[in-house]
């Protein structure tokens, strides 16, 4: 934990706005990359990382200041995306004529295909989805994902091992591992 | 070291974020080089591993949320503290007081009407209240409901009465405990009774006590004649 994050703390706790601002600027680009990443869609991201930064500042006098503020924010952006997944999940499915579309689109750029590895990420069930975002984006260990999201750290490797097989699964079925890497 | 050992260490070290092509390294290249099949699958993952660092680093600009975002937050975390503020330490003591107050008479009250009302409910026992209503139903609305019982009694009373078995009788009395059959005497050559009708009731008489047998239980179900 650097020492300015706890000042930072303290002044928020003191209800300064400058220290406010700056703690919502110093972590809202990585709090938004993991939620945009997680969730896939950029309001939602957004209107979830607006619900992380409340819930922090309601709770920073709970904050353990013997301990790393980042991953603590994270905890909260994580479970606030899930939450918003869970939500998401059960409402209505899109069509299979509009999935059938999105198959007819032609993948030729690198773009593309970064896109198909988002969609591909999309598909995944909420653990694999979680452990992957934050094992590549945000290159956190299974130990400190498990930490996160509250599991031993064999299961975030067994959910990491899994995610990327069914990601490469999907990625076979579009034909990405027959095309000419050069 | 076979494919699936192969492929369970390559991918052990691919989550201590190592390279597949350093996982596959380590976890031993011989055999890569023999095996067509792990061969196109370590491909498939340097691929992948290639793929997934693109995704995760040549796409900032997504990842950038929106310049509004920060005032939104602020201004939405304004107007919570403001709202909290409203409703806990800027109300007025005496109306919090007032609220308790109210809370403790709407309490009392409710308390008081329970112990008013408890003895009443204590009275209103089923048993009891369904005799209370079968009383008024017999001296009221049920006369001539009651006056048919009465004759029905008198009709069997005088069949019991000439019964020639002792038994007949004691379960007559059994099942009218408040008539005075006890009190007649059984006599077989009573001149009340002709003598022709003595045959015909000793032929009906198995058939008589099967009946009373059967529907004895409704005899002990209607109701006294005195009442």
């Amino acid at each position: 934990m650097s020492e300015s994050d706890a000042e930072l703390v303290q002044g928020c706790l003191r209800g300064e706005e400058t220290s406010l601002r700056q703690f919502v600027q110093r972590f809202q680009n990585s709090l938004f990359g993991l939620c945009f990443r997680m969730l896939g869609q950029r309001q939602d991201a957004e209107d979830v990382v607006q619900d992380v930064f409340l819930r922090a500042f309601r709770s920073l006098h709970q904050w353990d200041p013997a301990r790393p503020l980042h991953p603590w924010l994270f905890t909260i952006a994580v479970n606030c995306c899930r939450t918003t997944l869970t939500n998401r999940s059960k409402r209505e499915k899109p069509t299979e004529f509009t999935e059938n579309l999105e198959d007819l689109r032609p993948i030729s750029s690198d773009e593309d295909w970064r896109e198909e590895l988002q969609l591909a990420i999309s598909r995944l069930r909420e653990e694999y989805r979680t452990c992957f975002t934050l094992f590549y984006t945000q290159e956190l260990s299974c130990e400190e994902i498990g930490n996160l999201m509250g599991c031993p750290e064999g299961t975030v490797k067994t959910w990491l091992f899994r995610a990327r097989k069914e990601v490469a699964s999907y990625l076979r079925q579009r034909g990405y591992f027959t095309i000419d890497p050069s | 070291m076979n494919c699936s050992e192969f492929r369970a260490a390559v991918s052990r070290r691919l989550s201590d974020r190592a390279s597949a092509l350093e996982s596959s390294t380590a976890s031993g290249e011989t055999h890569d080089l023999h095996c067509e099949s792990c061969r196109v699958w370590l491909d498939e993952q340097m691929r992948l591993d290639g793929l997934i660092a693109e995704w995760a680093q040549n796409s900032p600009e997504k990842a950038v949320p929106s310049p509004l975002l920060e005032d939104q937050i602020l201004v939405a975390w304004n107007s919570t503290r403001e709202g909290q503020t409203v409703r806990g330490t800027t109300q007025p003591i005496g109306s919090r007081n007032s609220s308790r107050r109210g809370l403790t008479i709407l309490l009392g009250s409710l308390a008081v009407s329970i112990l008013l009302l408890l003895p009443q409910l204590t009275l209103v026992n089923p048993r009891t209240s369904d005799f209370r209503i079968a009383e008024r139903i017999d001296s009221t609305e049920a006369a001539p409901v009651t006056s048919l019982v009465a004759s029905v009694r008198n009709v069997v009373e005088n069949v019991s009465v000439a019964t020639p078995t002792t038994v007949v009788r004691l379960s007559s009395e059994n099942l009218l405990p408040d008539w005075q059959v006890g009190t007649l005497q059984f006599s077989p050559s009573s001149e009340a009774v002709p003598g022709a009708w003595n045959d015909v009731r000793q032929d009906l008489e198995p058939l008589r006590s099967e009946v009373q047998e059967a529907f004895g239980f409704i005899w002990s179900a209607l109701p006294d004649e005195e009442s």
